[in-house]
């Protein structure tokens, strides 16, 4: 693909919505392995009877939990770009620049996630290394109650000019 | 866990540094944990073709370590009302980073006792991986008593 088309592309995504809910519920392993893997030992978010006795009442996830896992794509695995096939946004080559995240309410193992994604811009800015696309991303989380998880804003940057790194 | 009261806190104060090893394992524990699968984060023959070193750790870690950060300092994850970061430079494995933070403000919003922190990560050689970092906790205050 050339940069012109790439650039087409990505600027054709702006407006799109994407609606994907997960088939089953968070699950008190999920967040036990998102916790050992970020290496925080808080009991809240594995150790169900300490929890238990908190003011939360059970298990929480780590709040930005919910902004990263993609239990809620569907498959099958794109194995060459490593990600779910879930949306016609180009993933290769593509490098994360940044979050904005904001945090209404902790998610818990028994809630089952809805992911809204909006694609609410794109734009081209001349990066360190070359011509880069930068496409925005809006992101909305809720639970099977409708009640609002969070919020993620995150923009990913595409490299336009030459080769290697983006 | 003592939960931070809002009455603790002054505006320049530091929060306790959190320091993070990343190796290899931790990124691929990562990317299990959370379905992504991206070989940039942990095949070194897909780093270098992409003009990287070594592979480079998911972004989003550095928002998982800056949100320990904030709720190893205050005592609850339901703290943390919003936080923002910017990816400044890559991170491979092997580092060890250092997540720093220090309140700007403490203001009331509606019933809410609110305090702005901003936040940054350096690595070992003190470059600085995130910036433009920035949160708000939602601590409790007055008088005493169970949280919601």
């Amino acid at each position: 693909m050339t940069n012109d088309d790439l650039l087409a592309r990505l600027k054709a995504l702006v407006g799109k919505e994407f609606t994907f809910a997960a088939p089953e519920e968070v699950g008190r392993a999920s967040i036990r392995q998102f916790a050992l893997a970020i290496g925080d030992p808080n009991p809240l978010y594995m150790d169900h009877v300490l929890a238990g006795t908190s003011p939360h009442g059970g298990i929480v996830a780590p709040p930005t939990f919910i902004c990263e896992t993609n239990q809620y794509l569907p498959g099958p695995v794109d194995e060459e770009h490593g990600s779910l096939n879930a949306t016609d946004i180009p993933t290769g080559g593509v490098i994360r620049m940044g979050n904005d995240y904001q945090f209404f309410r902790l998610v818990r193992p028994s809630d089952v996630v809805t992911a809204q994604w909006t694609v609410a811009e794109c734009f081209e800015r001349e990066g360190r290394s070359g011509r880069m696309a930068l496409l925005v991303m809006d992101k909305t989380f809720r639970n099977q109650r409708g009640e609002l998880l969070a919020t993620n804003r995150e923009t990913y940057a595409y490299r336009l000019s030459g080769g290697g790194r983006p | 866990m003592t939960a931070l009261r809002f009455e603790d806190v002054r505006e320049g104060m530091e929060l306790p540094p959190l320091t993070k090893r990343v190796s290899l394992v931790r990124m691929m524990m990562y990317g299990a944990a959370t379905w992504d699968y991206v070989p940039l984060h942990y095949d070194a023959a897909y780093a270098q073709k992409r003009g990287f070193p070594a592979p480079v750790a998911d972004g989003q870690m550095m928002g998982a370590y800056l949100c320990q950060l904030l709720t190893d300092w205050s005592g609850d994850p339901g703290s943390v009302r919003a936080l923002s970061f910017r990816n400044q430079a890559p991170v491979f494995p092997g580092d060890t980073l250092v997540c720093k933070g220090k309140v700007t403000r403490r203001r009331a919003s509606g019933k809410d006792s609110l305090v702005d922190c901003d936040l940054w990560i350096e690595n070992q050689r003190g470059e600085q991986v995130v910036g433009h970092a920035s949160a708000t906790l939602s601590l409790p205050s007055g008088v005493r008593g169970p949280r919601t």
